[in-house]
């Protein structure tokens, strides 16, 4: 309990506030309270002071018109009379060897003060049994023969006291109606200030996935909040873009399995529905077989990109002769760019270390996405570029201009540009570009000019460190290729190519 | 020829056997690791095919255990996608292996250049009805008749005529042609296949070249 609320003080911002605050005015109140006291001691004991003086004055001078046998007979009126109107006086007066000459009052009705030897001047407080007095003695001079006399002149100071002791009470008081009333302004204070806090935490907790566009408003947020809310806000608008592309990749996703399969079931039903020439179900089973390939294909793809998004892909680097690469690439699409009566062309040279199967894949995907756009009788231009830090891969076709709106597209998984293109893949190709691009730390552009000509650009860092390298599969990959894969066994090794980008 | 298959799935059991059953082979099946080991050590295969999810005892340590007494040729199947898996398999002395899903006539291929090797014949002179490849002069004759081919379509040519009867699926054409290992969206083996018939069928009464609809492509006398 005790250490839950401790902990509650130590994380409740307006907690703490509220006490500190309130611990500074309980201090103030206090040195003020103190320096009001201090002053009207001071002032009640000038004040006393101040009468005494004149009283003891009025005494010595009237003592010089009387002898000490007048004083002892009682004939002093006029001495006593200075203390006339003033109850809490007494006054004694003593000859030289400390005898009582004469005395305001009767010795059991005055307070006798602590008995000193000197007759000269002497102030002193002293407690009694329920008051405090304070005693003034002075020398004076009796009668013409001037015998010397000692006035003690007391007065009882309770009612300063009491006073004193009344305005400790109120200021006490005053005190702790102050505090009760401090404690509350800075609660107030405290939770008024932090308000902005607590409406930044409710706006936040106001954003669902189903309100991720909603943004903190910065115009109406204290200054120094202002950092923070931009940053949460730059945090919601990634949080919100990395959403959206993954909710539309599975709508995507959805819609792409749901037609080949809904075909797929469709004709299956109604193929089974009555009996039918074998030769019937052979046509049907082929025509599954290519729709199953298709999604056999489309989920190997999807599987690819996932995992080159988890990092889980290992990067096999090695010294790739981009020029070569290009040629082997090409290769595999000499007959089908001669169909389309289109042309290839490669020049320039490149080296990068980096995977040869997934460069194979990323060019064999730009090649077979410029045969499909390519303008027949055109040529499409393998560019190799290379500079010290990076080689630069230019894959150029010509065909219909590409407006920007769809260019920034390109390269999002199932785009396509033409939507009545269908069967001709999913739309994955580009989008896998991008990922093996993207796992060697390179970057993808497309480029299409007013005149037709499409250019895809992939910068290769020619190696993103010496570390990664090193680290990387490499030697493992060589090392099995060589030892367990030899000449015999080519398919094997093959095989081991095939699945590891397939 | 006696094939063992050790798979825990039904289904891809029941169409593994059955279509290399219909390819010629004799199949037996165990469903568990360790019946598995067990047949494999005892029953004296040409050929493992080897899962390597399993539960019990697992694929890996099935082949650990048969490497210990036998070199019995073993093709894995994993479903994980993973350069260590495969890496780890082969060094394991596994001679091969597919990424599920695989099509069956890509199993078909490499489970007959498994059991092909130590016969190579590559220099041979081989011969489909009255079609003739020399590959040592790079000839194709068909009758009388010399035929001109390009690089690429000579050696899926030969590709066909090794595998004489066996449907061959693009994707093992691609990589055994072409030393390619994607798939790709344009159908390039399609189009080389087209322009290899061209000069090698079209002009004459009997095709020899054939293709089954979402399969492949065979090369057969079918007189």
């Amino acid at each position: 309990m005790i250490g839950r609320s401790v902990s509650a003080l130590r994380t409740s911002i307006t907690a703490r506030l509220t006490i500190l605050f309130t611990a500074a005015v309980i201090l103030l109140l206090i040195l003020h309270g103190a320096y009001h006291y201090r002053s009207l001691t001071m002032q009640l004991k000038g004040r006393q002071a101040a009468t005494l003086t004149e009283k003891l004055t009025a005494i010595q001078s009237r003592l010089a018109h009387h002898e000490s046998a007048d004083l002892i007979a009682g004939n002093a009126r006029d001495v006593m009379e200075v203390l006339a109107g003033h109850s809490d006086l007494f006054l004694v007066i003593r000859d030289g060897s400390g005898r009582v000459l004469a005395a305001s009052h009767p010795e059991d009705l005055r307070p006798s003060p602590p008995v000193t030897a000197s007759l000269a001047d002497d102030d002193l407080t002293w407690p009694s049994d329920q008051n405090v007095y304070r005693t003034i003695r002075v020398g004076a001079m009796l009668g013409a023969a001037r015998a010397p006399v000692a006035v003690e002149l007391t007065v009882d100071t309770t009612s300063d006291s009491q006073i004193l002791r009344a305005f400790v009470r109120e200021v006490s008081l005053g005190m702790l109606v102050g505090v009760l009333i401090a404690g509350a302004m800075a609660f107030f204070i405290a939770r008024q200030g932090l308000g902005a806090l607590n409406r930044f935490a409710r706006a936040a907790s106001d954003i669902t996935v189903s309100r991720l566009n909603r943004r903190l408003d910065l115009d109406s947020t204290p200054l120094e909040l202002r950092e923070l809310v931009a940053s949460y806000n730059g945090m919601l608008e990634r949080l919100e873009r990395s959403f959206r592309q993954l909710v539309d990749f599975s709508g995507d996703l959805a819609h792409e399995l749901r037609t080949p399969i809904h075909n797929l079931l469709g004709q299956t039903q109604v193929t089974l529905s009555r009996v039918r020439a074998p030769e019937e179900y052979r046509r049907v089973l082929e025509s599954n077989v290519e729709e199953y390939e298709r999604l056999s294909r489309m989920i190997r793809d999807m599987l690819f990109l996932a995992q080159a998004d988890n990092a889980q892909l290992t990067i096999a680097r090695e010294k790739v002769d981009l020029s070569e690469l290009a040629k082997k690439v090409a290769s595999l699409f000499e007959a089908a760019f001669e169909e389309h009566r289109v042309a290839i062309i490669i020049h320039g040279h490149g080296t990068v270390k980096a995977d040869r199967l997934m460069l194979e894949r990323a060019l064999g995907n730009l090649l077979s996405n410029a045969l499909a756009h390519a303008t027949p009788a055109s040529r499409i231009r393998i560019a190799l570029k290379q500079s010290e830090q990076e080689a630069i891969i230019t894959v150029a076709n010509h065909g219909d201009h590409i407006p920007p709106e769809v260019s920034t597209r390109l390269f999002d998984r199932f785009f396509r540009a033409d939507t009545a293109r269908h069967g001709e893949g999913a739309g994955l190709g580009l989008a896998i570009v991008k990922s093996i691009v993207e796992l060697h730390g390179g970057t993808v552009a497309v480029d299409s000019d007013a005149g037709g000509e499409t250019q895809f650009t992939l910068h290769i860092p020619v190696a993103s460190s010496e570390a990664e390298i090193a680290m990387s599969g490499n030697a493992i990959t060589n090392d099995v290729r060589g030892t367990s894969a030899p000449s015999t066994k080519q398919p094997m090794a093959s095989a081991f190519h095939r699945s590891r980008i397939g | 020829m006696k094939i063992l298959i050790v798979e825990d799935e039904p289904k891809t059991v029941d169409y593994l056997k059955k279509g290399l059953s219909e390819a010629g082979f004799i199949v037996d099946v165990a469903h568990d690791g360790k019946d598995g080991l067990h047949l494999a050590q005892t029953g004296g295969y040409a050929l493992v095919i080897l899962d390597i999810m399993m539960p019990g005892l697992d694929g890996w340590n099935v082949l650990r255990e048969l490497r210990r007494s036998m070199d019995t040729p073993v093709l894995f199947l994993t479903a994980k996608d993973r350069v260590e898996d495969r890496v780890r398999g082969l060094e394991m002395g596994a001679d091969d292996y597919l990424v599920k899903p695989f099509a069956f006539s890509e199993l078909l291929a490499r489970v007959r250049t498994i059991l092909r090797r130590g016969h190579p014949k590559k220099t041979e002179v081989l011969r489909v009805a009255d079609l003739e490849l020399d590959p040592i002069k790079r000839r194709v004759q068909r009758g009388a008749q010399r035929v001109d081919l390009t690089a690429k379509e000579f050696l899926l040519l030969h590709l066909l005529m090794q595998r004489e009867g066996e449907v061959l699926s693009r994707t093992f054409i691609a990589e055994q042609v072409w030393d390619m290992n994607f798939d790709s969206d344009t159908n390039v083996v399609d189009v080389v296949v087209r322009r290899l018939r061209a000069k090698v069928d079209d002009p004459f009464a009997e095709k020899l070249i054939h293709t089954l609809r979402g399969v492949g492509y065979v090369l057969e006398h079918r007189p």
